[in-house]
Order: structure tokens, then C-alpha cells, then sequence
């Protein structure tokens, strides 16, 4: 490998290990010139398309606009001609709009997709398109409603990509919510269904219709999925919760969770004996959940209960308590700041002296 | 003499072979930050999704730590309360500064003490006391005996009321929608305890009031250089490493920490230069020994920025202190390296980062001095010589132009494809004496740490101008 002093040594073929070395060397430098040439086409190619989109942004966004709010009845005039290498652009155009205009009615729409000859063209990227492709598809046909491609969105609710699974999802109960909710409240414990997905699904179900599958929820859940559903039931429809509540206290007693779920959630008197039970629970994810739906939902007799809770060794505890306390009906600032002078524990008093100094 | 000549050649095959082993390693590393962009697309796709219900994005502490900021603070602290996100409060530790920066907050925000109390978890330096904003009820500031900034941190993670905080410096800038770009991991993956943005630099970008207008390529030549090092560092550095669930680094100017478990592990080190690494490596090290699940996320476009040194004196203590912060945070945490339940990062990152970044600049500066010596006592043909260097430019030339494709598949941040050359231009002339010279001052870090002397700061020496108001578009017409 070290070649012989002297001289530049470029007698390559001489040295096997220096050819290599060189060669490797002009790999390299032909890497780079590729990736270099692959950046420029690249940037390029986003101009052009950039470029395309705005112009059919520009065409189609006024005529969109105007067959979204269109009154009923209403016809559009016929549309321009759009290139098929166009219609993913323009398809997602029209999503982006409907869900400006959620919840008008998809009559403009269906014209609009029958005289463009759309919806084959959507049941084909279901089936061959590629994701970016699927996912456009899915959310256009539940935006448009067809009622003929439930089986064909239905398959994809169980796809192993959550975007496309909750996509699909939503398509669904936009299609028909009173068929759609059953199938989502069914694989609620997907782990990859987060609450937060699932709830912004939910929320664009009628309440009535979705306060109705609530009750009507026939089979019962298993832990995972009874608390996911009651965070997002409470967020979507707070006081109504209490059969998922109960389901809850009765089946799942052991589980941290969901005890702790129960005292946020709980509303109305009816919790009252639960919470109390709750304000000595040994974790204290439960014990601070408690304390504070007290708060709100307790009288003066839950005082001495509260009071009891200043000295909890966890801080969060102890803070909630002493806010807990200030909410009370009835509660008076000042005896609670004769408390906060007059305790024989520092902790109690600082704890106090902190929530009197919040603003209101 | 026979042995120098074995020598020569055992030198010869283990530059070779590191060399070797380092190609290979940035070539999986690129491979994965490929998959990496495929996923993070795939992520993205989440847009066809309604945005995520309000009621479940858990509300976030930003802190805020600052020490001598006067300059700067008040802005810093108005940008960050206009951060777009549904629930978050901004918690500025006061670290003992010696100039006026608690006063400057009390008048700009109107501040009142308060007989607050925290859940002191962490232990820290003493609380001063405690302020509130009567002007900005999202506002509260601790004010703190000096203890550095990962005591700081660790007062502000005792005082912050959110389950997850995330850790900014005072003088960068955290693009408006970035808190709700990262909060995607928390929500979609609970096992979530930790995620990460990108830095940028914001040199020659338009700035007003805290807030970045456009990005634009710096015309000096340091700072772009610069550019092209982060987005090596971030494009796939750590987008790389991401997929493992290997990510040993989330910057402390932008991250999300999952506040519960960052108290389990004991918060941020204290007096350690290099805390911020330091604390995502003992994450890794507690959840991997303990057997839990978890994961550590980068995301690419939760974007933060901030200014780079624009003069070498500054640069080079930048480097030094990385360095000794790489040093700290690896010996610190050596148990993980090769674990049995180490997984990826322990078989993996942890070795990678050992053995290419911390010993990395002693071995290529040994290399040089190897090729030099060689050179001149004519034991090394000029043609090997020359041979070695195009390799090892080339390869340090190609994994610039790798980011820059990157960059230009995700995000195309910089306009114009002007811009794209003049960042190849920094990309070869990088290589040629600016990345030796960062080899010689990390080299010097090493030899610092080695020593074991006293871990400092050092002056940051930043013209302020991401603070500044309109200080960019004035800059501009005044050259027009």
C-alpha cells in the first residue's frame, strides 16, 4: 500500500489498493454531481407544480365557492375542462373548501362530480392510487356522500395506516353516521386512534345523533376503550356521560385510570358519595381529580373533607384542595385567610397564602 | 528500520478502515433519514384529517431560562406568549443575572410578586421569589440564585403547571405554529416522553419583532457554512437516528419533554456544559435498563431559529463547549454504550457518536498530521496522497449535497435557485480549511474535558437583531 518514495507514483495499474482508492474518490465526486443535478430537478419540478396549482387555484376557487354556498336547487353552469394529470389538484381544492363549509348540503357537489365524470376516478385511486391518492379519494367521497362506495370506504377502517383507517372513518360518517359510529365505537382501542383524532371525527356528528349511539352503545367495552371514549364524550358532550360513567365504577374498579376518569367526569349530585369516597383514594391521580370536581360540585358540608387535604403530601393535591375550598358555595375569602395565618403547618399555610394570591 | 515501516503500514489500514467505517456509517445514516422523509410525509398526510381537538392538546410550559439578557428579554418573552397554541403559560427563570434583566421584565410585563409555591421536585439553587404579569396572565417569572442553566431549567420544570414543557433559549425564535406542530407526537403516540425540532439560522433572514418573515441566505460566508453544518446535523444527524427511536440530541433552544418522566430521571444536570444532550442520553439509558416503552421523536418542521456566531473567536467557543458537552453527556451515561437492553441506541447511536463525533477530530487530525508526516518524509507517494484527500473531501462534500437534496424533497425553505448554489458553493468550501479548523478546536474541547477543567460558558457574543425590531428590512434598504 506505501508506495516507493520519489517520483508521483500515478502508475495506477501497478497499485491495485491506490485504484481503488481512486475509484472510490471518482464515485464520490459522481455521487455528488448526481444528487446536485437531482436537487436542481427537483426544485425545478416543485416550480412547475407550484406554478399549476395557483393556476387552478385561481380558476377553480371562485366557481367552487359559488356552487358550495349555492341554494338549493341551484345548477351550475358547465365547467371548464380540467387535464386528468389536474384532477388530484383540483380534487383536493374542493376538500379543502368543503371543510371551510362543513355542513352544506352536497347537492352542487354531486353535479359538479357528474359533469367532471369524477367518481370513477376516485373508486380507481381507492383501489390503485397511491396513498396521497387514497386519501383524497376517501375524504371526497364522504364529502360528496355516495351512498354505492360504503363497502368499498368500509375495507379501509381496518388499514394499518391510522390516517388512512381515521380518513376512512370519517368518510364513513359523513356517508351515514348512524351506520358509521357503531363501526368506530368498535375499534375505539386502536391503540393509534388517539383521543384527540377521534374526538375531532366525532364533533362533525350531529350531537343529537351522536348523544343517541351513546346511549344506544350496545356492546361493553374493555377498559382501554371505556376510557377513551368517556374523555372524548365528555369533551363533545359534557353532562351526558353518566351510563359510561357507571359502566365504568361497576366493571373497572381497580383501575387507576378510570377511577381518576370518573371523579373528572362525574356531574351532578349523584357523584357526590363517589367523590367523597374518592378524596382518601390511595393514588393520588385520583385523590386530585376528586378534590376538585368537590370543588365544583360540593357544599359546606365537604369542608372539613377539603380541609383534610391540605396537609396531602403531594403538592398537586394540596393545591387543588385549597382551590377546592375557595370554590365551595358559601366558601369567604377571609376565613380562609385566617386559616392561612393561623395553621400550625407551614405547608398549609403557604399553600393558601399561594391560591389567595391567584386572580380570580 | 523495519517497525516503522509496520507501522506505517498498520497506520495505513486503520485510517482505511475507519474511513471505511465511516462511510458506511453516514451511508446507513442517509438511508435512514430517507426513510425517515417517507414517514415524516406519511406523517404529514395527517392534514386530510380534521385538525386535532382542542379539548386534548395537553398544554405546554415554555421556560424560559436567562441570564444577562437585558437586550433581548423582552421581546424574546413577547414572542413567545403569541406562540399559536390552545393552552400554554411561559415560565422566565431570572438565573442571577448581573444586569437588569429582572427589572426590564417588571417594567415591560408589569410584574408583582407572589406568595407562590411549587412542587419541588428538583432540587436547586434558592428562589428568590416568585412574579406574576399583571398585563400578561399567561406570564410568570422565577427569580433565582445563579446556578446555570440546567438549574434553571430545573426551577422552571419545579414551578411549570403543564405536564409537558418545553425548553427555549432567550434569544432564539420559535416559528408561531411550531408548539403545535410538535404536540402531533404527544397526541398520536402516548408513548411519547420526548421530541425535538430543527434549528436554523436566522442570519440574513427578515426578522421583525421576534418574529421570522422569510428566510434568506446570509451573505457572509461563516454563517453559511454554518447552515450547510446544521443541515447535515438536523437532516440527517438526527432524522437519521429518528426511525431507531436511537435520537441522542434534542436542542435545548426548541424541545418537548414529557415533564413526569424528566422528574423520575432527576431533570437536568446540574453544572453539566452539555445538559441538553446529557438529559436525552439518561432518558434512553432509564427507559432502555428499565425495560419501558417509550419514544424519542425529531421532528423536521417545527422549526426554531436562531443566530449563528458570525466572528471566529465566538464560533470557536461555541465548538469547544459542544465538544466537551458531547464528552460529558456520553461518559456520563457509559453504562447504556453496549448494554444488553441497550437496543438500538445503545448498539448503534451511542458507539456511532463515540467513536466518529467524540473521538472523531483526534483520529482526523491524527490522520492529517499521519498524511503530513508521511508526506514529508517521502514514505507516502504524492499520488496516495492526493488519492486520500479527494476521498476525503468528496465524501464530506457528498454528505453536504445529501442534505441539501433532502431539504429540497421536504421542506425548500430557501427560495430561488440561487439559493441552492450558493449552498453548494458553501458545501465544497466548507471542506477546505473551515471544517479543519473545527476539527482543532474540538480536538481542544477533548483536551479540555481531559484535563477536567472548569465547564464554562463562555460570551456569546450575538448582535441581537432576531430581537430587534425591523433591524433586517432597515439592513436591506440601506443596501439597495
Amino acid at each position: 500500500m506505501n508506495a516507493p518514495a520519489g517520483g508521483w507514483g500515478f502508475a495506477i495499474g501497478s497499485d491495485p489498493a491506490l485504484l481503488a482508492v481512486l475509484l472510490a474518490a471518482a464515485g464520490l465526486l459522481g455521487s455528488t454531481v448526481l444528487m446536485l443535478l437531482g436537487t436542481v430537478w427537483l426544485h425545478w419540478r416543485h416550480v412547475r407544480l407550484d406554478e399549476r396549482a395557483a393556476a387552478l387555484r385561481r380558476d377553480w376557487t371562485p366557481r367552487l365557492f359559488g356552487l358550495l354556498t349555492a341554494t338549493s336547487g341551484h345548477r351550475p353552469p358547465s365547467q371548464p375542462f380540467v387535464a386528468r394529470r389536474d384532477l388530484p389538484l383540483l380534487v383536493g381544492l374542493c376538500n379543502a373548501l368543503q371543510d371551510t363549509v362543513r355542513g352544506v348540503s352536497p347537492d352542487p357537489l354531486h353535479d359538479l362530480a357528474r359533469q367532471l365524470n369524477l367518481v370513477p376516478h376516485l373508486r380507481r385511486w381507492l383501489r390503485r392510487g397511491s396513498a396521497d391518492r387514497r386519501l383524497d379519494a376517501l375524504t371526497c367521497l364522504g364529502n360528496l356522500r355516495i351512498h354505492d362506495a360504503w363497502p368499498d370506504v368500509l375495507t379501509y377502517l381496518d388499514h394499518r395506516d391510522s390516517v388512512t383507517s381515521l380518513t376512512a372513518a370519517r368518510a364513513l360518517v359523513a356517508i351515514d353516521a348512524q351506520r358509521g359510529l357503531p363501526e368506530i365505537f368498535s375499534r375505539l382501542n386502536r391503540p393509534d386512534w388517539s383521543e384527540s383524532r377521534v374526538s375531532a371525527l366525532l364533533k362533525e356528528v350531529p350531537p343529537p345523533e351522536l348523544a343517541r349511539q351513546l346511549k344506544a352503545l350496545a356492546q361493553p367495552l374493555d377498559a382501554a376503550a371505556l376510557r377513551k371514549l368517556i374523555r372524548i364524550a365528555d369533551s363533545l358532550q359534557p353532562g351526558q356521560v353518566d351510563d359510561l360513567l357507571r359502566q365504568a365504577n361497576e366493571r373497572f374498579p381497580e383501575d387507576t385510570e378510570l377511577r381518576s376518569a370518573v371523579c373528572a367526569c362525574a356531574d351532578g349530585p349523584q357523584w357526590l358519595g363517589t367523590l367523597r369516597a374518592a378524596v382518601a383514594d390511595p393514588e393520588w391521580i385520583v385523590r386530585v381529580q376528586a378534590v376538585q370536581s368537590l370543588g365544583r360540585l360540593g357544599d359546606a358540608r365537604d369542608r372539613t373533607l377539603l380541609a383534610a387535604r391540605l396537609s396531602d403530601p403531594v403538592w398537586w393535591v394540596r393545591y387543588r384542595a385549597a382551590q377546592a375550598l375557595l370554590a365551595l358555595p358559601g366558601a369567604e375569602r377571609r376565613d380562609l385567610e385566617t386559616l392561612a395565618t393561623a395553621h400550625d403547618q407551614p405547608q398549609v399555610r403557604e399553600i393558601l397564602a399561594h391560591v389567595l394570591s391567584e386572580p380570580d | 528500520m523495519p517497525w516503522i515501516d509496520d507501522l506505517i503500514i498498520w497506520a495505513q489500514w486503520f485510517f482505511l478502515c475507519y474511513f471505511i467505517a465511516l462511510a458506511l456509517g453516514y451511508l446507513m445514516l442517509n438511508l435512514m433519514a430517507l426513510l425517515a422523509i417517507g414517514k415524516h410525509t406519511r406523517a404529514a398526510r395527517a392534514e386530510y384529517l380534521p385538525r386535532p381537538y382542542h379539548a386534548f392538546l395537553p398544554p405546554i410550559s415554555v421556560l424560559v431560562p436567562a441570564y444577562n439578557e437585558e437586550a433581548n428579554i423582552t421581546s424574546s418573552v413577547q414572542a413567545m406568549l403569541q406562540l399559536a397554541y390552545p393552552e400554554h403559560e411561559v415560565v422566565v427563570i431570572n438565573d442571577g443575572s448581573r444586569d437588569n434583566t429582572l427589572a426590564v421584565l417588571q417594567q415591560a410585563f408589569d410584574l408583582y410578586q407572589v406568595p407562590e409555591t411549587a412542587d419541588e421536585r428538583l432540587p436547586t439553587a434558592r428562589v428568590r421569589g416568585v412574579y406574576r404579569s399583571r398585563s400578561q396572565p399567561l406570564l410568570r417569572v422565577i427569580d433565582k440564585e445563579n446556578g446555570g442553566k440546567a438549574d434553571a431549567l430545573n426551577a422552571g420544570i419545579n414551578y411549570s403547571r403543564y405536564p409537558l414543557f418545553c425548553g427555549v433559549d432567550a434569544d432564539s425564535i420559535i416559528q408561531r405554529d411550531s408548539l403545535l406542530r410538535i404536540i402531533r407526537m404527544f397526541v398520536d403516540d402516548p408513548d411519547t416522553i420526548a421530541a425535538g425540532g430543527t434549528v436554523r439560522i436566522a442570519n440574513g433572514s427578515d426578522v421583525d419583532a421576534g418574529n421570522l418573515l422569510q428566510a434568506r441566505l446570509p451573505k457572509r460566508w461563516l454563517p453559511l457554512m454554518q447552515i450547510i453544518e446544521y443541515l447535515r446535523a438536523f437532516m440527517f444527524g438526527r432524522l437519521g437516528w429518528e426511525p431507531l427511536n436511537a435520537l441522542l440530541i434534542i436542542s435545548g433552544a426548541f424541545g418537548v419533554f414529557r415533564k413526569s418522566v424528566v422528574v423520575e430521571v432527576g431533570g437536568y444536570r446540574h453544572k453539566s456544559i452539555g445538559e441538553d444532550m446529557e438529559l436525552v442520553v439518561r432518558l434512553h439509558r432509564h427507559m432502555r435498563l428499565n425495560r419501558r416503552r417509550y419514544r424519542i421523536h425529531f421532528l423536521p418542521d417545527p422549526v426554531c431559529w436562531t443566530e449563528a456566531p458570525e466572528d471566529l473567536a465566538t464560533l470557536r467557543s461555541q465548538r469547544i463547549r459542544w465538544q466537551r458537552g458531547l464528552l460529558e453527556s456520553l461518559s456520563a451515561n457509559s453504562k447504556l454504550c453496549c448494554h444488553p437492553r441497550g437496543g438500538a441506541v445503545g448498539w448503534l447511536a451511542f458507539p456511532f457518536m463515540l467513536i466518529f463525533e467524540a473521538i472523531g477530530p483526534l483520529l482526523e487530525l491524527g490522520g492529517y498530521l499521519f498524511v503530513i508526516t508521511m508526506a514529508l518524509t517521502g514514505a507516502l507517494s504524492p499520488a496516495w496522497i492526493i488519492a486520500f484527500l479527494l476521498v476525503a473531501i468528496g465524501l464530506g462534500i457528498l454528505m453536504s449535497v445529501f442534505a441539501l437534496l433532502l431539504e429540497e424533497l421536504s421542506f425548500r425553505i430557501y427560495p430561488g435557485k440561487r439559493s441552492i448554489l450558493r449552498l453548494f458553493g458553501a458545501a465544497l468550501a466548507e471542506n477546505l480549511g473551515y471544517r479543519q479548523l473545527n476539527t482543532w478546536w474540538r480536538v481542544r474541547g477533548t483536551l479540555q474535558w481531559l484535563r477536567g477543567k472548569q465547564a464554562k460558558w463562555g460570551d456569546m457574543k450575538r448582535s441581537g437583531r432576531l430581537q430587534r425590531e425591523e433591524i433586517n428590512s432597515k439592513e436591506r434598504k440601506r443596501d439597495a
